[in-house]
């Protein structure tokens, strides 16, 4: 009997496996990006990456992180409302939810310090990506394990959460300060080459390693 | 003169578990779900769009469960093709020496899924997911030998080196083709029902990471999350 041209026939060759694949590629890079698709328009979690240090957390199934840019307000006597709003802190905390692998947990791939390498440990990045559009989430490459705690229960699979805190982020927008907004005193037009603020910009993300 | 029937049917399926035909199948079922998301927004009534979340397969097979050993005593009597170790769950292990336990394809280049060691607690970490085929039969039709043209004799070498770079993960024989695979299965659960009216019947549910069929083959999404 001849071979019949199916789905299936056709993966058993060299053809039709280069076929797929390019047909694949094409459906992975542009009908995700295509402007005309609508379809994968919001965030899911199946869409999504994490990587720590660079390397792929295949295992991790939840993220959460919360930035806190902190405002104090300025109080005057004979004023029934804030003067001023003054800026305080900046404060980038989350969590990682994974399954444990043995072999690979948090202070196996160094990512979480132990009791030695406490003092001296590096910091660690984190990055969430959109892999339909390959856009960063989030990311922070200054960003330290502060508290681990793992279940192990009969019946379900064992899970970690890591909390961490970090210094700096960025997200679909790399830090800058702000062009074109209007302030009361007109500042943004001041940046310029050379000036004050443009080399604190390079010395903050530096700072933040970025 | 007559006619040979077109259409897929119990009489003319037959379904293959772990690289072995399911002798006495009474039915097969399996569903894919894809869970999606509806986000509704403010000033709107119909939903913004449709979102798909995740990607689930299962099913469940039947099989009319015959005893073991009994062909000794009952041979004459037993119906065609029925196996002397019988047809439970410990029969669908691999013929002969298990090559999978090593990390080695059989004979026919598959690796066996150990779905004989679903229900045995001991054995859970050392088995493997497998596969169900369902495959219709076909009139055997004889294999046109390749012509003598340059062309011809081109193809029959191509399709050749085909067969031995890219073995297709289906591979019926004579009179037979795929119309489904369900590929990476466990069981979920075994029934067995025996009541005074009907023969004994054992009902499996499985769960699958991935449905083909003979129109569509599903790829991986994510690649490179398992590995890491």
């Amino acid at each position: 009997m001849g071979k019949i041209d199916n789905a299936f026939t056709k993966q058993g060759t060299v053809t039709g496996a280069s076929s797929a694949l390019t047909e694949q590629l094409f459906n992975s890079a542009f009908g995700a990006l295509s402007p005309l698709n609508n379809f994968g328009r919001y965030l899911t979690g199946s869409r999504c990456i994490i990587k720590v240090n660079n390397k792929l957390f295949g295992f991790a199934f939840k993220a959460s992180y919360n930035i806190s840019t902190l405002q104090e307000e300025i109080w005057t006597i004979d004023d029934w409302t804030p003067w001023e709003l003054a800026p305080q802190r900046v404060m980038v905390t989350g969590t990682l939810g994974m399954f444990h692998i043995p072999g690979k947990g948090p202070a196996k791939e160094l990512v979480q310090p132990n009791v030695l390498s406490f003092l001296h440990h590096k910091y660690i990045t984190i990055e969430i990506r959109d892999h339909m559009t390959d856009q960063v989430i989030f990311k922070t490459n200054k960003a330290v394990i502060t508290n681990k705690s793992q279940t192990i229960e009969a019946g379900t699979l064992s899970t970690i959460e890591l909390q961490w805190k970090a210094v700096g982020w960025f997200d679909e927008m790399q830090p800058n300060f702000p062009v074109g907004h209007d302030t009361s005193d007109g500042g943004v037009e001041q940046v310029g080459k050379g000036n004050f603020l443009d080399n604190a910009v390079g010395a903050a993300l530096d700072s933040f390693g970025f | 003169m007559g006619k040979v029937p077109f259409f897929l049917t119990g009489g003319n399926a037959k379904i293959i578990l772990n690289n072995k035909t399911v002798a006495y199948a009474t039915d097969i079922s399996y569903t894919v779900t894809v869970n999606h998301a509806s986000p509704r927004v403010l000033g709107r009534f119909e939903v913004e769009t449709i979102q798909p979340l995740t990607y689930d397969v299962e099913g469940s097979l039947s099989i009319i469960r015959y005893g073991r050993g009994l062909n000794k005593y009952l041979n004459k009597y037993a119906p065609k093709d029925t196996a002397d170790k019988g047809n439970s769950i410990g029969s669908y292990g691999p013929p002969g020496i298990n090559l999978s336990s090593l990390g080695l394809p059989n004979a026919s280049g598959q690796f066996d899924g150990g779905a004989d060691e679903n229900f045995n607690p001991v054995r859970f970490f050392q088995s493997k997911m497998f596969n169900i085929e369902i495959r219709q039969k076909l009139p055997i039709i004889a294999p046109g030998s390749a012509g003598t043209g340059f062309l011809d004799q081109a193809k029959a070498a191509a399709r050749a080196v085909d067969d031995i770079l890219l073995r297709n993960i289906t591979s019926p024989g004579p009179g037979e083709t795929s119309v489904v695979l369900l590929r990476d299965c466990r069981f979920t659960s075994l029934k067995f029902d025996l009541t005074k009216t009907t023969a004994a019947r054992q009902t499996y549910t499985f769960k699958a990471r991935y449905m083909d069929d003979d129109t569509n083959i599903s790829a991986k999404s994510g690649v490179g999350q398992e590995l890491s």
